[in-house]
Parts: C-alpha cells; structure tokens; sequence
C-alpha cells in the first residue's frame, strides 16, 4: 500500500508538468494578451503599451515565458505575478481559497449524505410511487442548468419575502466579527449555494447508486448469504458496501469539478470562490493567475483520485491484495 | 422627521451655529472658508437625515486602492469618493465646478489654480500644492503607472507657485483641459513620496494594492476606505475632514458608512436592490426596467428613473466599414452609396424597441447627441431613415444585381456581395452590439448583402479591429463623451482607435501622426476640425469645428451610429435626496443622498 502511494505521488510530477505546458499553449491561442485591454483604451499612448509588454516581457517568446514561470515554481515555489492586481498570485488564490474549499466540502458531503441513502431506499423500493418520485426529481436536477436554478431560488425566497438572497452573509455581517448571529446569517444562506451547486451531482450519484443497488441485489453471492440463514440487515450491509465502490472512483472526481465546474452558478450566487476569480482572470488576459488556477484543478484532481483509491483499497480486500 | 443638524463646518470655521436650525428650520447660510457648498441640483430636501450605511452594488471586487495603477472600472467607481480632482463635473448639468482648486486663471498657455484653503487629507495633514505636482509628476503623466494620463497631458508643465497655487503650462492650447482635470485625482505625497522607488517609476503600481491596511489610504473625498472582504464588500466611511457642506451648512455626506457589496450578475442586482440588500443601482438593463417599473406602479417601495444622461451613460453601437479592404469588397465599402444602402436597411426604430425596450433614441449623425453643446443642426438633412427601397435603388445605382436569382446580389465577377461582421454580444456599458448586428444582418438580406456575423470576446475585440484591421465589418459600442475633443483617438484619422483606415496613420516617435498621402479629402476635413476645435478654447470655435467633423460623417458615412440607450437608475423609496431634475437627469451622488 505504502509503496503504491509513494508511486502514485511521484507520478504528480510528470503530470504537473505536462499539465503547466498544456495550459499555456491553451492560454497562449487566446487571442491577444494583457497589453491588449491597453489597446482599447482612447487615452493610452503607443509609448505605454510598449512600457507595458516590456514590463510584463509580453514580447518574448512564448517558450522564455514558460521556462520563467516555471523556474519560479520550482526553485521558490512562486506562481508568478497577477497583472491586474500587481500582487503575487499565491497570495490572490489564498484569500479566496478559505470560501471555495468550504462550500466545495459542504457540498460533497451533502450530496453523499442525501445520494447514498436515497438510492438504497430506491433500490429497495424499485418502480414503487417513492421511487418513481426520486427519479423524476434526479431527472429534474440533472436537468436544469445550476445558474437558471440559481436565480429561481433566489426569486422564489424574495417572493417569500425572504429579506437576505445571494452571497454567503447579509451585508451587515460581511466583514463583521464572529458572533453566534453571524453564524445563523451564514447557515440562512449558505444553504442555497449548497443546494445549488450539489443538486445535479446528487442527482447523478443517486441514480448511481440506485443502478449498482439493483445489480448488487441480484447477486449470486445474495443468495448464498440468505441460505446460509444470515440475518437480512447484515445481507444488506454486504450490499451496500458491494455497490458504493463504484462511487469512491466517482468522488475522486467531485473535487474539481465542483471547482471548476460552477463558475457560472458562483457569479449568480455572488460567492466569494474561485469559480468567478478565475473567469475574470481570462477575461482579462491575466496569463499567470489562469495557469496557477488550472494547475491548482489538476493538483486536486490527482490528490482527489489519489484518495478515492486509497479509500477504494480500504474498502475493498481484492484491490488490497492486488 | 429629524431637522439637520448643523455640524463641523461652522465649529471648524468659527462660526456661530445656526440658531434657525434649533427651530426645525433650516436657512441657507455661507460655509466657512475653504467649504464648498455643493450644487442645488442635487437636492430636493432641506431637511435630510444624518447616520446610516449607504449601501451600492458593484459587478467585481477592485483590483487595487491605486487609482493610476491599471484600467479597472471598479477602481474608478470606489475610489472616485475617496479622492478628488482640482475640477469635477456636475453629475446633473456636466458643467466644471471648483473642487480642489477653488479658481482659476487662463493667461494664454498658462493656467493657473488657487486651491482650496483649509482642505485637510482624512488623516489630519494640510492639502497643498505639493501634492498636486507629486500627483502629476509620479502619476498621472507617468507613463510607467498603469492607468497613466500622459496621452492628455503631453509635455505639460506642473509648477507650483506658492503652497496655495499651482501653475500648469501648457505645450499647445488644450481645450478639453478641464475635462482632463476632473479624471486626476490628487494624492497624498506625504503618505506615498517615500515609497515610490526613484530608479524604478513603475513602482508607483505597486502602491495601495488590496492587501494593504485599508487605513492607509488616505484621500480629500467625501469617503475614505475602512475595510475590504475579499470578492464581497469594499467598506468606505465619512471623513471626517470633508469639506462639501450643503447650503444649510451641513458637512457632506449625510451617511456614516457607504459600501460597495460585491454583486457580478446584473440579475441578482436587481433582485437584491427589491429585497432591500442594495439602496440604488444604476446599470438596469431594459427588460429589467419593466419589471421594475411595474413594482413602483404597485406601490413597492422601488423608484426607477430612465434618462439621457448629460454625459457618459449607455456607449452609441456603431457599424464601422473597413476603407482599406482590397479587392470587390473593398472598392464597394468605400463607395459611399453602399454605406448609404446599408443605413438604410438598418431598422434603428427595432433596435430602440426589442434591444431597448423603447429606453434609447435612434441616433443619425454622430455620437454627439441633440442635447450636447457641440450638436450641429445641419447633419439633419443627411437623415437616413430605414427605407428597404431607398437601400435597393443605392445598390441598383451601383451595380451589384442579383443576376441568378438567389436572393444575394453579385459582383460583376459573380462572386457574392457578402461580408463578415465582427462584433461582440455586449461592450461599452451595455451596447447590446450582436444584437444590433443581428437586426443590420435581417436587414442587409432583405436588400441582397448577405452578412455573416464573426462574435468574438470583447477582450479580443480590439485586436481585430484598431489593432491589426483585420475585418470587413465591424460593430462596436463606443464613446459617449459630450467632451469631443477626449474622444479624438476615435474619430479623428491619426487617432490610435481610428479603425475605418488605420493606414491613415502611423506611430512616429511614439506618436500617432497621419500619413498624408493615404487621407481621403473628407478625411482631411475631419483631421483639420479635430486640430481646430482643440486649438482654441472659445467655445463658439470650437462648436464650429466640431460641427465641420460632423458634416463630414454625415455626409460620408463612415460610420453608421445607431442608438443611445438611456441611462436606467433604480432606488429604494428610502433613499432621499435621488429624483428627476427638471431638466429630466436624475440626481444623486453618494454623499447628497441620506436614508430616511
């Protein structure tokens, strides 16, 4: 096990690599470059686009960019300067890192909390009116784009003549010491941006679940553990640990995209994540925040498959012995 | 209803306190020295309320507290109550007012600014004219700082005469100087001096970054910063030391605290200003305009306001036809009947009502607008109205047919008349410009000019047009500027954003000059006006120069702008001191408002 680790962590660095290149031939086929927002301006003179490009070495060429990024990263672990703040992107991406790790966390954990039960009891209900009702609803989820859904929440709570929508706190509590109050206001609204960005993950592990309940009860390894006279609540247990395998490989996953994959959502909700820092960064041609934000995604991505087969190998005997 | 207080201008001036106030009847008194009073534009109370937040929207965090450190939007909105400019512009008439600078003298090619006496930094420390020469020096004619004025500024010279007075000579007659001013805001060079590099002047952006104790910056304006919540909320309070009173001698702003709460999608601004989370925004766009309105009309606690705003607002789209196209294509854009043709098959009443909802008016012309000082009455006789007949009789005239019945016209080699357009979906404060394109498209089809539509980012945008003058076609929203002679890098041929033939003129010395041999006569015409009407400052000239330029585009068409969208506000009914003026702008600012 300790060695399967080892080598799954020395793979991170080829991958990382090869990971930084791709998002800087991705970045560098956007057309123009930082310089550019200069360009549009009335007021700019050519003598301060050059001092700009100079300044931000935007004139030379793409291969003397990446190898200085690069040698940044690795010799003092230094992702390069933001542009527009004209502040280290480190320190930009770990102001907002606090945020987006909880409600990425809080979502994970309520989609597992609500998928994994409502698919056994699917499973074990299977085309009864429940059931029919659980899927209809994971089709809906699955369905509806997380913004439109967004923005139905939040009209529906002002309707309901709710007095705080969007964000994660009322604007009196932003920026306000931690109270007792300030932890209600949190949880009165946090809960919409939970609901929002793990609806259609839900949805989807339900229905996962639910499929690998159904092939897992039909087992032939099922009955021989009701003839040898087990107790069904155990036979069920059994089950269940059968069929939840599949979804560790599927949490390995969830991370980023979770990160990446409600950008849109966070700029409706106005959430103080990632998602919305990064899609302005592209915007504004912000070269190296978009690259550490794209490593940052591949980073949790093998750290997220990484722990999905450690767990699997817990779980599982046959993976362990393998 | 609580009667104003009378407070710290008359215990800092001296002055006995206003005993009519004591009566629950405020009188309008003369401020002490050093106090401006502010514009009675901007009320309609005489009894506001002091205390409270004000709170606003605003679409993204700041990148940085540095004014002058990049181009960014939010920077200049908060920041904007934080620092103040020699000049400012009325927010309801966009007349120049004394700011800073309490005066002013023009001798020639010198003018001369008294400043404001008494006026301290919200940290105590005396404003002076040192400030304003350190502010010129290391900021705003510093080419190394992001958000640089050199382009206006030129070879001006910043002098001060004494701590009071400050001396700016100007390399040529500068018209629009004024209107320059009131974009430079003045720092603080007792905070800021010492850490500026000398040997690097581009460390000027590094200054008053977001991680900065917000209790750093330090500012003249009616606000200065108190807090920052990263991608939620920029936290302004009163300064203490402002020196804006009301006529009744009330020190400005009314509100304790004014916040900008973090809101990126337009959507949710409006539902958050109707939950009560937002006191007033004021970017609504025309489908929300309606939803709105009908909510005042049902008695919600919501007023929305639509206008033409005395400057700025909503950017005018524009169809821009590429002069210097080679080949078929070419020689037809420069025709001028075929840019007729296409003003013409150009619905401009469809865009006002779908992309608008009715909130703009069709503009024929230029973007100097019928309520502008500049406007010149004459470009109405070259009125193009959408006519689908006039279109086809202009391209009959011409020569394309369509000979193979295809419902396209051809070129006399049989290739299509067909053109790509490059555009965005929105620019410019809200340009709906794809759209617009959309409609042009309809409407070319109708004629027999097939248009395809090339949508690209608005960050890429420029690239292709300005830039390298890579298009056919193009659709932009841009300037809104009653100041003409700001916008010169647009209209004019040696403009850097002159994108209808950027052959016109190239980069010498790091300047843009034009090339002589490429100009059209019109061109001339147009070139001649710009250098004119920026060459005097007697405002009749002027109005005359810029009406030449005006006749020319209305004649030539190189152009084709078509409509302003009216600027939309939205308040909560317990915002006071936010109404229509009777000359129909509505007036607000941050420090006249107050919460009832």
């Amino acid at each position: 096990m300790l060695s399967f680790i080892i080598r799954r962590i020395l793979i991170f660095i080829p991958m990382m690599f090869l990971v930084s290149l791709v998002s800087f031939v991705i970045i560098e086929l956007q057309p123009g470059d930082y310089a550019s927002q200069y360009i549009d301006s009335p007021g700019i003179t050519p003598e301060q686009i050059k001092i700009i490009v100079d300044r931000f070495a935007l004139d030379k060429s793409p291969a003397y960019r990446y190898g200085v990024w690069i040698k940044g990263i690795v010799t003092d672990f230094d992702f390069g300067y933001s542009f527009s703040y004209k502040r280290p992107v480190s320190d930009l991406i770990g102001e907002r890192m606090g945020w987006t790790v909880t409600i990425a966390l809080l979502s994970i954990i309520v989609q597992w909390a609500l998928a994994v039960p409502l698919g056994i009891y699917s499973a074990m209900h299977p085309y009864s009116r429940s059931d029919m009702a659980l899927t209809f609803i994971s089709f809906v989820g699955v369905s509806i784009p997380e913004f439109f859904f967004a923005i139905m929440l939040m009209y529906l709570l002002l309707n309901m003549g709710v007095g705080s929508i969007g964000g994660l706190f009322s604007p009196e509590f932003i920026g306000a010491p931690f109270s007792f109050v300030k932890l209600l206001d949190f949880l009165a609204h946090v809960w919409v941006p939970v609901a929002v960005v793990s609806l259609a993950g839900l949805a989807g592990l339900m229905r996962v679940m639910r499929g690998n309940m159904l092939d897992t009860v039909n087992a032939p390894f099922v009955n021989s553990l009701r003839a040898k006279g087990i107790d069904e609540k155990k036979i069920r247990r059994h089950i269940v640990k059968n069929a939840i395998n599949p979804m560790v490989s599927i949490a390995g996953m969830q991370l980023p995209t979770i990160f990446s994959g409600t950008i849109i959502a966070a700029i409706v909700l106005g959430l103080p994540t990632m998602g919305p820092f990064f899609y302005k960064a592209l915007l504004n041609h912000d070269q190296h925040l978009v690259m550490a934000f794209l490593l940052f995604i591949a980073f949790i991505t093998q750290i997220g498959n990484l722990l999905s087969d450690i767990a699997l190998a817990i779980l599982d005997p046959r993976i362990r012995m393998k | 209803m609580i009667v104003s207080v009378v407070t710290g201008a008359f215990a800092k001036g001296g002055q006995e306190v206003n005993k009519a106030a004591d009566q629950g009847k405020p009188t309008v008194v003369e401020p002490a020295e050093g106090f401006k009073v502010v514009s009675s534009e901007l009320f309609n109370t005489d009894s506001p309320v002091k205390g409270g937040t004000l709170r606003l929207a605003l679409d993204a965090t700041i990148q940085t507290w540095n004014y002058y450190s990049g181009i960014d939007n939010n920077t200049y909105t908060v920041m904007a109550n934080v620092h103040d400019g020699l000049v400012e512009e009325n927010p309801v008439t966009g007349e120049f007012e004394p700011a800073l600078a309490e005066s002013w003298d023009l001798d020639g090619l010198e003018i001369t600014f008294h400043l404001r006496k008494n006026v301290k930094w919200s940290d105590g420390e005396a404003f002076n004219a040192d400030d304003v020469v350190f502010t010129f020096v290391n900021f705003a004619m510093n080419a190394n700082a992001g958000g640089s004025q050199v382009n206006r500024y030129g070879e001006t010279e910043v002098l001060k005469v004494d701590d009071m007075t400050v001396k700016f000579v100007l390399p040529a007659v500068t018209a629009p100087f004024l209107s320059y001013l009131t974009a430079t805001k003045i720092f603080p060079e007792h905070i800021l001096a010492s850490r500026i590099d000398p040997n690097d002047p581009g460390s000027v952006n590094n200054l008053w970054t977001t991680d900065v104790d917000p209790s750093m910056i330090v500012g003249t304006g009616p606000f200065v910063p108190s807090g920052l919540v990263v991608d939620q909320k920029i936290a302004l309070k009163a300064n203490p030391y402002s020196w804006r009173v009301d006529a009744w001698g009330n020190v400005l702003p009314y509100v304790d605290a004014l916040e900008y709460i973090v809101i990126p999608d337009a959507s949710t601004m409006t539902l958050r200003l109707k939950a009560g989370e937002v006191d007033y925004i004021t970017s609504v766009s025309g489908g929300e305009y309606t939803t709105l309105k009908q909510d005042e009309l049902a008695g919600k606690p919501v007023k929305v306001f639509a206008y033409l705003p005395p400057n700025g607002g909503v950017s005018i789209p524009h169809v821009a036809f590429n002069l210097q196209l080679e080949g078929n294509k070419g020689e037809l854009l420069r025709d001028r009947r075929f840019r007729y043709a296409m003003e013409y098959a150009l619905d401009k009443s469809r865009v006002v009502e779908e992309l608008f909802n009715t909130l703009a008016t069709e503009i024929y012309g230029t973007s100097v607008l019928p309520n502008y000082y500049f406007y010149n009455r004459e470009i109405e006789q070259y009125k193009r109205e959408f006519n689908l007949g006039k279109a086809n009789k202009l391209l009959d005239e011409i020569g394309v047919v369509d000979s193979d019945g295809d419902g396209i016209r051809e070129f006399s080699n049989g290739e299509d008349v067909a053109f790509v357009l490059t555009t965005t979906k929105t620019s410019g404060n809200g340009s709906p410009d794809g759209d617009v394109a959309l409609i042009l498209k309809e409407g070319a089809q109708k004629v027999g000019v097939k248009i395809d539509l090339n949508i690209v980012e608005a960050a890429s945008l420029g690239g292709l047009l300005w830039g390298s003058a890579n298009y056919e076609i193009g659709l932009r929203g841009f300037g809104n500027n009653n100041e003409v002679g700001s916008r010169k890098g647009l209209w004019s041929p040696d403009g850097n954003l002159y994108y209808v033939h950027t052959k016109a003129h190239k980069v010498v010395n790091e300047q843009y000059v034009i090339v002589e041999d490429e100009l059209f006569d019109w061109e001339w015409d147009v070139y001649n006006a710009f250098i004119e009407g920026a060459a005097t400052m007697d405002l009749e000239k002027r109005k005359e120069a810029y009406g030449a330029w005006q006749l020319a585009y209305a004649k030539e068409a190189p152009y084709i702008y078509v409509a302003k969208g009216k600027s939309i506000t939205a308040v909560r009914a317990e915002v006071g001191n936010f109404f229509l003026s009777e000359s129909g702008v509505a007036a607000f600012s941050p420090y006249t408002v107050f919460k009832k």
